[in-house]
């Protein structure tokens, strides 16, 4: 995410981290919780090894190790790795006028 | 608070819904023309849904004091079909005497293919031709990113589009800026599973600020819910943030959009006491 524009200060300004983290703290163990119970239902159907190189499944496990990491905007992170690539010269169609 | 929902497919939602958006404060809302849950077989059917958008609607908005503003195009899904859209996009043209229409939309991609791009290049004819404001879908998921760039790709490719007169909806973390920075508006939608939730919105807000955003629910036929913009006032209350800017975001922030449309009828709106 690009830093907003100095020169016009965001009147929203961030919770404060301490508060925030006490008043989400259940919040975020529960979504852990299910996340964790989620990748147990797959192991239970016992064919890991069928899914290895499924991409959805790389791709869970790509998004899992970003949230470990430093990095900031993680949501950003999150969605780029999720997204099919981009190119720039794709062919545009032309304006008739 | 009064709110607006910029972007609400009434058409698949019931009288009731209206009646309790109005009881959350909704003053006006505004519907695109999008995909019905099914392929329509002519243009013809296109043009029944028209007059539904046009007529119907509002009256069935008037009774709870709601302001219906609507868009008009065939969608990107039914894009795909060439010949079919080219008949849609002549239908157009004759409901563009109506001042409760604001301009062409959602246009857009779905699948990011070369016939979609094609219509939503003779669509942005169309508006160009007939002067009028532009509402942008952006694909869903994994299409998102690479679809927003097409998109802006071609809208920074036709000279005579002005950037503040676009609307570039559904945008998200990772495409919010792209929007931005093009000088376009933006919408966020809240929507279940596909889309952006309350609270990942109000992040957004605070990320980047609240010129040229706004927050719709695009509640439609699917699970999706109408009082979407009730609970990002509440979110952002939550979050101790200003009357003034929760105001801004969902009330007027849209109407500042809507304004520049220009059969722009200035409503009879209610008053906040
Ligand atoms: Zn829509």
């Amino acid at each position: 995410m690009t830093l907003p524009n100095p020169l016009k200060p965001n009147p929203l300004k961030p919770s404060h981290t301490k508060p925030l983290l006490d008043q989400q703290f259940l919040e975020i163990r529960c979504k852990i919780l299910d996340l964790a119970a989620q990748l147990d239902r797959l192991t239970r159907g016992g064919e890991m090894a069928a899914i290895e190189s499924d991409p959805k499944w790389i791709l869970i496990q790509k998004g899992i190790a970003l949230l470990g990491t430093n990095r900031p905007a993680k949501a950003q992170g999150v969605q780029e790795l999720f997204s099919l690539c981009y190119d720039p010269n794709w062919p545009k169609p032309s304006p008739r006028f | 608070m009064n709110y607006i929902d910029p972007h609400i497919h009434m058409i698949s939602r019931v009288t009731d819904d209206y009646h309790r958006m109005a009881r959350c404060g909704c003053v006006a809302i505004s519907e695109p023309a999008f995909w019905a849950g099914f392929d329509r077989g002519s243009a013809d059917g296109f043009r029944d849904y028209f007059h539904h958008l046009v007529e119907v609607e509002p009256k069935r908005a008037a009774q709870f004091g709601i302001q219906h503003y609507s868009w008009l195009c065939i969608n990107a899904k039914e894009a795909e079909n060439v010949s079919l859209s080219r008949d849609v996009i002549a239908l157009i043209p004759e409901f563009l005497t109506k001042p409760s229409v604001l301009g062409i939309g959602e246009i857009g991609l779905n699948k990011n293919t070369p016939n979609e791009a094609t219509i939503f290049q003779e669509h942005m004819d169309l508006a160009m031709k007939t002067d009028e404001l532009i509402l942008i879908h952006t694909p869903h998921l994994e299409d998102k990113l690479k679809g927003t760039r097409m998109i802006i790709d071609m809208l920074k490719n036709d000279p005579r589009v002005k950037p503040h007169r676009v609307c570039v909806d559904h945008v998200e973390e990772h495409t919010v800026r792209l929007a931005l920075d093009g000088g376009f508006w933006c919408g966020m939608t809240l929507y279940p599973t596909s889309k952006c939730t309350p609270s990942r919105a109000v992040d957004i807000l605070e990320m980047v600020g609240l010129d040229r955003i706004m927050a719709n629910s695009a509640g439609d036929w699917g699970k999706s819910d109408p009082l979407a913009v009730p609970e990002l006032i509440l979110e952002m209350r939550r979050r101790g943030h200003p009357e003034s800017a929760i105001k801004k975001v969902v009330h007027d922030n849209p109407l500042e959009f809507f304004r520049q449309s220009s059969r722009w009828q200035e409503p009879a709106l209610r008053n906040e006491s």
